[in-house]
């Protein structure tokens, strides 16, 4: 279970994207979904890694990238890691990344809610 | 009136420890110095392994990075065969990273060094997300932790050149099938060379010898 520093990670690199004063409400995050990391506890590890810091109250929203792999020999395409087609090794194309993809920010009142 | 607005980042926060990791690999080959990096459970016998290898491998100059959360145990095991050991506590992490690692690269002389052991701390799990920079990754599982372990923990072992499966010689002991940990590790990734051994009873660790030295070799071949 590494989610806190992954969320640290999140948190400082989130940080430098900041401009202005306005207040984070959201960060939207992409979780490979052959990387280790589980969303429900990365959200949680987050709440305790933006206390404190421009990012705090903020709520970190979470979705999936799908696995992709392409067999090195065939070409085929699919999810396993073994080619279901001809046996070979299956090279990654997606699914080994944890994408910080955007931050929602609302200027003025700190305290606006519904965006 | 408030204004909504939106930063796109589109930042690959993995990416950063992968090119770090790139960093390490190329200080690595600018030095000669050959890493593997050995993973796996608590009690799979990484560290015996290792030691192991120091003790056999005399016409090598061996050095040790020794992962530990807390305490610095492994580390010790390795400065008593007299080799340079760098102890590494990575205090709440449940893995080692490229940065953690790129440290503890500075406090080795590279330049009297031929192989550099790096044990990650014990855990199937987290490490697969984080390169390190090693010339060869080595898995190390034991038939005690169950023979589903390696069907259980796919990516670590997707990653992997070499998966030992240790104390082979109490298999049966424990109702482990060590056949079938070999199959499952095959099937996730047919690259994969996989080493029946046992590390009490000296059982095939010359093939975990010759890994290492071919290891070796095929650095310097491919190597700068």
């Amino acid at each position: 279970m590494h989610e806190l520093s992954v969320a640290q990670g999140i948190v400082s690199a989130a940080l430098s994207h900041i401009k202005g004063t306005g207040k984070v409400r959201e960060v939207h995050v992409a979780i490979g979904e052959l990387t280790l990391i589980n969303a429900e506890q990365l959200a949680f590890a987050f709440e305790i890694a933006s206390h404190g810091t421009p990012l705090e109250g903020a709520i970190l929203e979470t979705r999936v990238i799908e696995a992709r792999l392409r067999c090195i020999r065939c070409g085929r395409e699919g999810k396993s890691f073994t080619c279901e087609e001809c046996g070979s090794a299956m090279e990654v194309l997606a699914g080994e990344e944890l994408l910080l993809e955007k931050l929602k920010l609302v200027e003025g009142d700190g305290d606006a809610q519904g965006i | 009136m408030h204004k909504v607005s939106e930063i796109e980042v589109q930042e690959d926060l993995l990416a950063a420890n992968r090119e770090l990791a790139q960093q390490n690999r190329k200080l690595l080959d600018e030095s000669g110095v050959t890493a593997i990096e050995v993973s796996g459970a608590i009690g799979s016998g990484k560290t015996t392994l290792i030691e192991l290898a120091a003790k056999e491998l005399k016409d090598y100059r061996i050095a040790a990075i020794a992962g530990d959360v807390v305490a610095s145990l492994d580390a010790g095991r390795f400065e008593k065969l007299g080799i340079p050991t760098v102890p590494l506590n990575t205090g709440k992490e449940c893995h080692l990273d490229a940065h953690l690692v790129s440290h503890a690269i500075e406090k080795l002389p590279l330049n009297k060094l031929d192989i550099i052991f790096i044990e990650n701390v014990g855990n199937l799990i987290c490490p697969a997300d984080f390169e390190l920079g090693a010339h060869a990754r080595v898995v190390v599982v034991s038939v005690t932790e169950g023979d589903d372990t390696i069907a259980k923990h796919p990516a670590v072992f997707r990653k992997a050149q070499l998966a030992v499966i240790n104390k082979v010689d109490i298999a049966s002991y424990v109702n482990a099938n060590p056949g079938r940990m070999e199959e499952d590790a095959r099937k996730i990734n047919p690259f994969l060379e996989v080493i029946q051994v046992s590390a009490k009873t000296g059982h095939n660790l010359q093939r975990w010898f010759n890994f290492i030295v071919k290891a070796v070799e095929d650095r310097k071949q491919h190597g700068i």
